[in-house]
């Protein structure tokens, strides 16, 4: 039971997940802070950009942080543990 | 990236870059959007009376009162980096000892661009006498209409619209062209050594 509130506060996702959200933050961010700089300045008005940067900013710490299923699609296959000793070298 | 804890960490951290990049553009960006405002003041009159300040009840002082009208139309200067503009009338003048002084006798706040043209018929709101007690001698000073605009982001502009030379205990009505200068403000420079 701890186990298991544990890891649904850790919120782990698998290597090939930890990689998509990675990008997707980091392209997601530069991007809706470029467009919302320049649609405030065209319709200058600093609410415009700054409405826009935090909506994003929501939506994507809600596509980016919680665990989602598509991000554990690849767990790791570790090799099937061996059973016998090696031989011991005389 | 791993758990959940790391992704907020890596998230805001890129976010926080994102926001001061933002910012500091926002900055730059009102250095190009400079405007030359035009304005008026003209005296309508200038009366010095004698008194007693309340401050020091026995001594005899000169009090100078100007009734001026000041119009300008300040909503050029209203950009989206503008968050409100000062307004203030100064009065400039060298006294027979060759100190330079400059009296603020008037100023307003503008908060928004609907109100930022302005037609305004006042007289000085803060009390405007001579160091040495009396306005004899005293050259004529030199009133102008000021302001400073202050921005949302950082760089803080102070530029001058000046008015013109009038006789001091006499009235004279006088209109003048308002030119324009901009001093970049320290934090500006703040600013920019921050990025």
């Amino acid at each position: 039971m701890n186990e298991y509130i544990q890891s649904l506060l850790e919120g782990r996702i698998d290597f090939e997940g930890q990689k998509v959200v990675e990008k997707l933050a980091r392209l997601t961010l530069i991007a809706v802070t470029a467009v919302s700089f320049i649609l405030g300045f065209a319709l200058q008005s600093l609410r415009v950009t700054f409405t826009l940067l935090g909506a994003s900013v929501i939506l994507l710490s809600l596509v980016v942080l919680p665990p989602w299923g598509a991000y554990n699609r690849h767990p790791v296959k570790w090799l099937p543990p061996i059973e016998k000793k090696p031989a011991a070298i005389s | 990236m791993h758990t959940i804890y790391s992704r907020i960490n890596n998230t805001s951290a890129l976010l926080s870059t994102c926001l001061m990049c933002l910012v500091g553009a926002i900055a730059v960006s009102s250095y190009f959007m400079t405007t030359d405002p035009r304005g008026t003041i003209g005296v309508a009159s200038i009366q010095v009376f004698p008194g007693n300040a309340r401050r020091y009840v026995n001594k005899q002082q000169d009090f100078a009162f100007l009734h001026f009208n000041v119009s300008a139309d300040l909503t050029p200067l209203f950009n989206w980096n503008t968050k409100q503009l000062f307004l203030y009338v100064s009065a400039e003048y060298t006294n027979p000892q060759g100190i330079r002084n400059d009296v603020v006798i008037w100023d307003k706040i503008v908060r928004r661009k609907e109100d930022a043209n302005i037609t305004i018929t006042s007289r000085n709101k803060y009390t405007f006498r001579e160091l040495s007690s009396t306005f004899r001698n005293i050259p004529p000073a030199h009133y102008s209409l000021k302001y400073n605009v202050m921005p949302y982001s950082l760089a803080t502009f102070h530029s001058n619209m000046k008015g013109g030379v009038l006789g001091s205990p006499s009235s004279g009505r006088m209109t003048y062209r308002m030119s324009y200068k901009v001093v970049i403000g320290f934090l500006g420079g703040l600013l920019f050594a921050g990025l």
